[in-house]
């Protein structure tokens, strides 16, 4: 589990953002459950485009496995309070797209999910991915929740 | 504001989940050092 933290100001208060990133643990999917049970936001990404890693992958194979595999194994997981993002990746790729934007937003509207299409690469959206739509969340818990939803212990 | 400070300052858990090879990495790493942000303070 690869772990990075990014100190930034969410309404005024000072965050500090514990990002985890599963890469590599994907055969290891048995460590996952400890992390998923303490998450505040779950940011679950796929692929837009299919044949990019040398058809590695089947079509829209990392959109499909959202519901039907990462979905599937952590909801019995999750935190009453998680915020769920759904991000499609490599939207710099769009002529090579095989899961076209209305299917990313129709799922994430039927999960409540946030949605955004972004670029890794060129940085597209993932400003607003994080600094807009993650942290308007955010703030809404501060002011909604009365209780205190930061883990503290870490 | 019901955020607790005591001092220490607030952690927010982020956990990316997907596939391999579906760029979870480089969103974090694009996110994390970039320099674009108006709020970030060290």
């Amino acid at each position: 589990m690869d772990f990075h933290s990014k100190n930034v100001k969410i309404d005024n208060q000072d965050v500090r953002l514990l990002l985890f990133d599963t890469a590599g643990q994907e055969k290891f999917r048995s460590l996952i459950p400890m992390y998923i049970r303490d998450a505040n936001i779950i940011i679950l990404v796929y692929d837009i485009t299919s044949s990019y890693y040398s058809n590695k992958f089947l079509d829209k194979e990392s959109f499909k496995h959202i519901t039907t595999q990462w979905l599937d194994q952590i909801k019995e997981l999750i935190r009453k309070d998680v915020i769920f993002a759904l991000v499609g990746n490599k939207s710099d790729l769009s002529s090579s797209r095989d899961v076209t934007s209305q299917d990313g937003a129709a799922l994430a509207k039927e999960k409540n999910f946030i949605f955004h299409e972004v670029s890794a690469l060129s940085g597209e959206n993932i400003n607003s991915l994080f600094y807009k739509d993650i942290f308007d969340q955010i703030v809404m818990q501060f002011r909604v929740s009365m209780d205190d939803p930061i883990d503290s212990k870490l | 504001m019901n955020i607790q400070n005591d001092g220490e300052i607030p952690k927010y858990k982020v956990i990316f989940l997907g596939d391999q090879g579906v760029g979870k990495s480089s969103i974090i790493n694009r996110f994390v050092q970039d320099r674009y942000e108006p709020n970030y303070q060290v």
